[in-house]
């Protein structure tokens, strides 16, 4: 987009700067400032405001008002001249305005022949909108292409194409234009958001001149807006700090922050920089500080992507997780600082193992595993799914019970364990060339054999005394008492084991 | 006076959940991915706070650990996790996702000694949980991290005495350094430790805690010759600003096909749904 005055200079949307350079040679660089442009929208709105209860602006450069109820206001003419002359107070001459029923078709007309003003009369949407281009529909270019070959130049003859069909062929923005070529739009102006203003002023009462006593000022001031704009979610890019001498504004200082921050003891940190490198002139008597820009708060951290190009990280990024990583190394050992990767292989020990995440070993360890396969196949949520397993050091030796061919009770660290529920053995066998495995692999839940306290607790409840032996129940289930085991019957080294227990 | 308003919304907000906080607000809580937990009092595991994970050994904790981890994996999100005793088994977090996941393990015994002299047992552990500790507070100052776990482990009653940690409650000062860290952070720290069954040991300075138990009911998936796979239900009961909800929540049962890189080849263990 470009100003007439930038038009009349030949400078055009899209042109290279060595060329607009050539075409004017006083042109300069600017940065394109979103928020700049977003400030200044927003302050329209709200000098908008003075002609209708709504307003909102939903592009840079388009306003919706509401122009409903004028009839006894002077009409839309009236309104028309109403909202160009107030624009023009404001510094916006090149205003054009279209009245109708639909947003889509106001703006349409706003644009029809580069009148001033354009007034669709009521209920003539569609027959206003029929003969147009589709151009003026906001769609794909793939999309303008089709309807093109399709023969379909014209708003009116989009609208009579059946709504099933471009459904089908366009999906939802095929949708979206016929409801806009019918003249039918879901954007309405709303009223504007209320105006945040972070700002607060001291009267110190008597003058001051220490760093140290105008520091100790602005720690509690920036501590109430810091506590402020945290509360609404925001954090502050920009700070403006303003000294007063007897309602003299003697210094004004907009201080932008590297990064935007909430944090008071940051903001604090900055302004004390700011003091320092240019000391004030006169000795104080009120200070104001406000938040002059500020954004909403996101929550994003920095990316661990190897995979990135260095100039996509910044250097900060970069530097931060490598120091991190050398700290650990250098305190821990190089390989503390792991992440897991699955494995090929089926013996469940062996099915993923521990790669240092500084450097790559020149060997991998690990053979890939079909990811897809694994994901699709392996579990509902793939491989995250199910209970997880917390080891001990080392495979623990237990005393198995058997009731006929099931294992019935285990001696674990020292107390014997009922098996409440086991599963089917998951027989392994494998490795030969290295370490021969041959393991059946059991899920056991395990309940405290003779467990005192499952007894009284029964026989309380009961307000019975004691059964005889013969007739207690064989245990309660007690799940608070209970231990979920992964048992294994290692066929080689010929014992019973348990390795871990779910948790 | 806006401040006064905002923290009375938040103090309505526990009362009547879901109604008292804009968006802005709420997206400083991490959503585990189960609706269970992200409806319920605390709505999810909030960024710049602690959050205690217990439960006695063997209760679940680790399983729904595991499930919000990988969701937030899955989101794209950086989780670091500290496991003090190294206790974590491989197979079970070989997350296939976008966000990175990485442990600190124990170093080896003889990695330990930066000195050289030989350590006994008990001051090993010791120095370890100051080099966990020193772990988390690194992890959350370099903001690449947006959830750090600190797993205490499942420390002996009589070991934690002598450690100060385990079964007993997390010293104040540690909770205090920890979320001294986190206040300049977006990270949300998970603090994982082992109470003894039916014990209660709050913890100073966690936002939230969470009980966890296996609940009433257990789950046998059938197989073709018997069960293939138990899973109870687990219990959850939190506690915030002194109020608390208990949930319960169901894992998923994974039996897995050992063989799963070669399809052509049926595993007999296969569930029979």
């Amino acid at each position: 987009m470009c100003s007439p005055e930038a038009e009349r200079q030949q400078v055009f949307a899209g042109m290279k700067l060595s060329e607009a350079k050539a075409a004017c040679a006083d042109l300069v660089w600017k940065d394109h400032d979103a928020k700049l442009y977003a400030r200044a929208q927003q302050d329209l709105c709200r000098e908008m405001i003075a002609c209708s209860p709504k307003v909102s602006s939903i592009e840079p450069g388009i306003f919706v008002l509401d122009a409903a109820g004028l009839n006894y206001l002077g009409g839309e003419k009236r309104f028309c001249l109403k909202v160009q002359k107030l624009a023009a107070r404001t510094g916006y001459s090149d205003v054009h305005i279209g009245v109708a029923d639909s947003t889509f078709a106001a703006i349409v007309a706003s644009t029809f022949k580069r009148q001033r003003h354009f007034i669709v009369e009521q209920g003539q949407d569609q027959p206003f909108l029929a003969p147009l281009s589709i151009k003026h529909l906001p769609l794909s270019a793939d999309m303008l292409e089709s309807l093109h070959e399709l023969g379909i130049r014209s708003l009116g003859q989009m609208i009579g194409l059946s709504r099933q069909s471009l459904s089908e062929r366009f999906g939802k923005e095929g949708l979206a234009a016929f409801e806009l070529a019918s003249g039918i739009d879901v954007r309405h102006p709303s009223l504007p958001p209320a105006e945040k203003e972070f700002k607060c002023f001291v009267d110190l009462g008597s003058p001051i001149e220490l760093l140290n006593q105008i520091q100790f000022v602005l720690k509690s001031m920036i501590d109430r807006l810091a506590q402020q704009i945290k509360q609404e979610g925001l954090w502050a890019e920009e700070l403006a700090l303003s000294f007063y001498n007897d309602d003299e504004l003697f210094d004004q200082r907009p201080i932008k922050l590297l990064r935007p921050s909430n944090h008071g003891k940051f903001l604090l940190e900055v302004m004390k920089l700011s003091l320092e490198a240019t000391p004030l002139q006169r000795e104080v008597t009120g200070i104001q500080l406000s938040v002059s820009r500020f954004s909403r708060e996101t929550w994003h951290q920095l990316d661990l992507d190897k995979t990135k190009q260095p100039e996509e990280q910044s250097e900060q990024q970069v530097l931060s997780v490598t120091l991190m990583l050398q700290r650990f190394m250098s305190r821990l050992g190089e390989e503390s600082v792991v992440k897991s990767v699955a494995n090929d292989q089926h013996i469940p020990e062996h099915a993923a193992a521990w790669l240092p995440v500084a450097g790559s070993p020149s060997v991998m360890p690990v053979v890939p595993v079909n990811i897809t396969f694994a994901n699709a196949y392996a579990a509902p949520t793939g491989l995250a799914s199910g209970l997880a397993l917390r080891k001990l050091a080392s495979p623990q030796p237990v005393l198995v019970e058997f009731q006929g061919e099931q294992p019935g009770a285990v001696a674990f660290e020292g107390r014997w364990y009922r098996i409440q529920s086991i599963t089917t053995p998951e027989r392994l066998s494998g490795l030969w060339w290295d370490q021969p495995v041959r393991r059946s692999y059991y899920v056991a839940l395990l309940q405290p054999k003779d467990d005192r306290r499952v007894e009284d607790r029964y026989a309380d409840e009961r307000g019975l005394a004691r059964m005889a032996d013969q007739r207690r129940p064989a245990y309660i289930p007690d799940t608070q008492q209970s231990l979920l085991v992964l048992l294994v019957n290692d066929h080689e080294k010929g014992g019973w084991f348990i390795n871990g227990t779910f948790d | 006076m806006q401040a006064r308003v905002s923290n009375l919304k938040q103090q309505f907000e526990h009362l009547f959940p879901g109604k008292w906080l804009t968006g802005a607000e709420r997206s400083s809580n991490l959503q585990t991915g189960m609706p269970e937990i992200d409806k319920g009092i605390t709505r999810g595991i909030a960024r710049k706070r602690i959050s205690e994970w217990v439960g006695p050994v063997s209760s679940g904790k680790t399983s729904l650990l595991k499930i919000a981890i990988s969701n937030w994996c899955a989101a794209g999100l950086n989780v670091a996790y500290i496991d003090m005793e190294g206790k974590l088994f491989a197979a079970d977090w070989a997350f296939t996702a976008q966000g990175k996941f990485w442990i600190v393990r124990p170093p080896d015994k003889n990695t330990i000694s930066q000195t050289g002299t030989v350590v006994p047992l008990i001051s090993k552990r010791a120095l370890f949980v100051q080099e966990a500790l020193w772990s988390a507070d690194q992890f959350i100052r370099c903001n690449a991290f947006d959830v750090v776990v600190l797993d205490f482990g499942s420390a002996n009653p009589s070991d934690s005495k002598k450690r100060g940690i385990g079964y007993a409650p997390v010293p104040s000062r540690i909770y205090a350094r920890l979320q001294r860290s986190l206040d300049r952070s977006k990270a949300a720290l998970i603090v994982v430790r082992d109470v003894a069954s039916g014990q209660v040991s709050e913890s100073w300075g966690a936002n939230a805690r969470f009980n966890f138990d296996w609940g009433t009911q257990i789950n046998c998936e059938p197989g073709l010759a018997g069960s293939v796979m138990i899973t109870p239900t687990i219990k959850c009961n939190v506690v915030k600003d002194g109020l608390s909800q208990t949930v319960e929540v169901t894992v998923g049962s994974s039996v897995q096909n050992r063989l799963f890189t070669h399809p052509q080849v049926p595993d007999r263990r296969t569930s029979k749904r």
